[in-house]
Formats: C-alpha cells, structure tokens, sequence
C-alpha cells in the first residue's frame, strides 16, 4: 500500500468526522467527463464500498460472528466443499448483507427523493453520496449496535436498544390496527429509565451522534452534489428515513394480508 | 496546478520574480468567534441540562443528552482548531500576471497560479460572522459557474473590495 493511499485514507477519516461535506462531496470532474471517466468512477465507487464493507464486516467474521445456512436453508451449500475457508466467506458475507441492505435501500430512497424533486444531477452523484455515507457513518452506527448487543458487560444497554426498536414497530403495528405479536418479542412497556452503566450511556450518545452525521451526510449529499435547496434537501433525507417504516408495513401487509 | 516544493518556510520569498500588488493571509478570527459561540452555546445548554436532570424525561436520558452534548462541543473545538491553524498556512498573492495560492503544512508545500487571461470572474461571500468584521471570500473563477471546474479561493480576506478592484483592473488592462 503506497504512501498516497495512507495519506487518502486518513484524509478521509479526519474528513469524516470533521468535515462532512469534504467527505461525501462529488469530484465534479469526473461527473462531466467522458463515458469511460464515468465508468472510472463507478468502478472506484464499488472498490470504496467495498473496501470499507471489508473493515465493517471482516472483524466480525474473525471475531467468529455469522452462522453458515445448513444444506436445508440453502440447497446449493450440498454442491460446495465446506472447507473453514468457505465457511469463513460465506460467514463474511452473512456479515456484509446488512449493510448491503441498508446501502442499496438508502440508494433507492435517496435517488428516488431527488427524482421525484426534479433536482437530480445523475445517478452517480446519488451514488457517490450514498457510498460514503452508507460505507462511513451507516457502517459506524451498526458497529455501535453489534458492539452493544455482543459485549456481557452491557447487557442493560442492549435491552435500553432492543425497547426502541419494540417500541418502533408495535408503534407501527398500531397504526395499521394489525392484530399482530412478535414471536418472543412482547410489548416493551414502559422505556427503560434507569440501570445503564456510564460506558452504556456514552455509547448510546456515540450511537446517537453516528445516526446524526447519516443523516447529515445525506442533506450535505443532496445539497452539494445535486445541488438542491433546504426543502429539498430535507425532503429527500425524510425519503431516505421513511425506508424503515415502510420496511415494516410491508411486513406486516405480508404477515397479515390485506385483511388487518 | 503547479506543485513547488522548494520551501517549507512561510517566511521564504516566493520564488516566482513577479511583481506583486498585494499578498495577505486569511484571517482567523470569524474561526475563533465560531469557535468560541459554539463552546458557549454548548457550555449553556450542559450547565442547563445538570441543573435540570429531568428535562429529557429521565436522569438516565437527561445523562445520555449531555454526553451527546460534550462529544459534540468536543468535535467541534477539535474542527475549529484543526481550521485555525490550517488558515494560518495560507497566503493569497496577487501579481501582474495573475493571482496566487499558496499553503504549506508539515514540509509539503502546494500553490496554485491562475492567470488573468484565464480568469473568467469573480465571487464574493460574506457570511454573518465575516460580515461584524469587515472579511469575506474572494472566489476568483477560471470557467463557468461550477466552482469545481478550476477557481482560487482567498477566504477571510480582510479587504476583499480591494482585492475584487485589483484584480478587475488586471484584468481591464
């Protein structure tokens, strides 16, 4: 690895964390360039998602995180010699789905958010947003979260996430008036007010503050690289912000049926 | 864009022979009013939230509230900082031939030189905090109105009028 690259790669860091909009701005060079400057681009932007897909997902693949699907789960796991070192891919990719997830639902959103506004400036300008922000700051708030609901001596803190999360889709359950129960999830009642440990607190704030430059990251994107206004800019983040919501009507709406 | 990396001393003579019609360097105090609005405005809202631990619902929220607090006014002291002494790095010349930027930072010296022929305008910004002081930024464009397409920017300048009137007056003659 060149010095350039060390030196680009802690530029970033210090970027995104003391200057977003450095971080997830355009080079508008390449935008206006050829086809094959372009596709340049696209290439870098999946060696980026990639590259920091890898630091998410690959520590929790050592640390022995993921569960390899058995011949049941996944039919073509019979064709294949499981070796550790497939296991170890095929574990590293359980480990990548979530994130990859998000990413793409964040791209759709988002690029969606700036169609429907009529402010779009190219699906590479979408792109280039959604990879820094989805790679940097999404990838940060799931570390957040794994380290929490993974570490013993959190236990209070990662029940203080889980009533969130409860109280997030019963929320939802409600609304629809759905006669739904989670399996093995019962309603959270009151939030819990008092137990978490001073690194809890610092964490959930860490948590907190991981899920406020995401957001940010996404205004900046819209602003900056399709170059939009205020309202559209937060029109398009509330876009990106709905995914989950709409996530749990539909599964609710399959769970169900259309008769709730 | 020219990279010399002949000095890594701002006190050097520039090594170009031109003559020059005015040099400045940007202006940190808009950074340290920021800075300084941004501790206290943070400080006030922590003092507040201590004194009144229920505020956010509960003492354990109220507690989470201000550690999100102290890491932000802590993220932004760091930003502010790193801004201060990076604008002290800085010098804006303007010569007979064009305008010049230059920036030195731990032994790696970088400049940027855009000529009069090839400047196509210029931009004047002057936000709140620059305007108590009489300071603005000078963007100085070489195409367009895509800054990103080659543009020299002079920020916190104390005189921006007078760099815009000489620069035009280059560029008339």
């Amino acid at each position: 690895m060149g010095r350039g690259t060390v030196s680009r790669a802690l530029r970033g860091i210090f970027d995104s964390i003391f200057r977003p909009s450095r971080f997830v701005r355009v080079n508008y060079r390449a935008l206006e360039g050829s086809v094959w400057n372009k596709f340049g681009q696209l290439i870098q932007l999946f060696g980026i998602f990639v590259a920091n897909l890898s630091a998410y997902a690959l520590p929790l693949t050592i640390a022995g995180f993921g569960t390899v699907p058995n011949v049941e789960q996944l039919p073509i796991l019979a064709s294949l010699d499981m070796s550790e070192e497939t296991r170890f891919v095929l574990r590293f990719a359980q480990n990548s789905l979530y994130l990859t997830g998000a990413a793409g639902a964040t791209f759709m959103a988002f690029h969606a958010g700036v169609l429907l506004t009529r402010s779009s400036r190219g699906i590479l300008s979408s792109l280039h947003t959604v990879t820094y922000s989805t790679s940097g700051y999404l990838a940060a708030i799931f570390s957040f979260v794994v380290y929490i609901q993974t570490s013993d001596q959190l236990s209070r803190t990662a029940d203080f996430l889980i009533w969130f999360q409860v109280a997030f889709v019963y929320r939802i359950i409600d609304m629809l008036g759905a006669d739904l129960v989670l399996e093995g999830v019962e309603r959270g009642g009151e939030m819990p007010s008092q137990g978490l440990s001073q690194l809890g607190q610092i964490l959930i704030a860490g948590l907190l503050i991981a899920c406020g430059y995401y957001v940010y990251s996404l205004y900046l994107g819209s602003r900056l690289n399709h170059n939009t206004s205020r309202i559209t800019a937060t029109l398009t983040v509330l876009a990106v912000l709905s995914t989950p919501i709409f996530f749990v009507i539909a599964s609710v709406i399959a769970v169900t049926g259309f008769g709730m | 864009m020219t990279n010399n990396t002949a000095s890594a001393d701002d006190s050097a003579a520039p090594t170009t022979s031109k003559t020059v019609l005015y040099e400045t360097r940007p202006s940190f105090r808009p950074a340290v009013v920021k800075l300084s609005l941004a501790v206290v405005a943070g400080a006030s809202v922590i003092i507040y939230l201590l004194t009144y631990p229920r505020v956010l619902g509960s003492q354990q929220n109220t507690e989470i509230g201000t550690y999100v607090l102290v890491l932000v006014v802590l993220l932004l002291l760091v930003r502010y900082a790193v801004r201060i002494y990076l604008l002290k790095r800085y010098r804006y010349t303007v010569t007979e031939e064009g305008v010049r930027w230059e920036y030195s930072l731990f032994y790696k010296t970088r400049s940027r030189e855009l000529p009069f022929t090839k400047i196509r305008g210029h931009e004047f910004r002057q936000d709140r905090i620059q305007s108590l002081f009489g300071f603005g930024t000078v963007s100085i464009l070489s195409g367009g109105t895509n800054h990103s397409l080659g543009f020299i920017r002079f920020e916190n300048v104390a005189d921006p009028g007078e760099i815009q009137s000489t620069i035009r007056d280059q560029i008339n003659n």
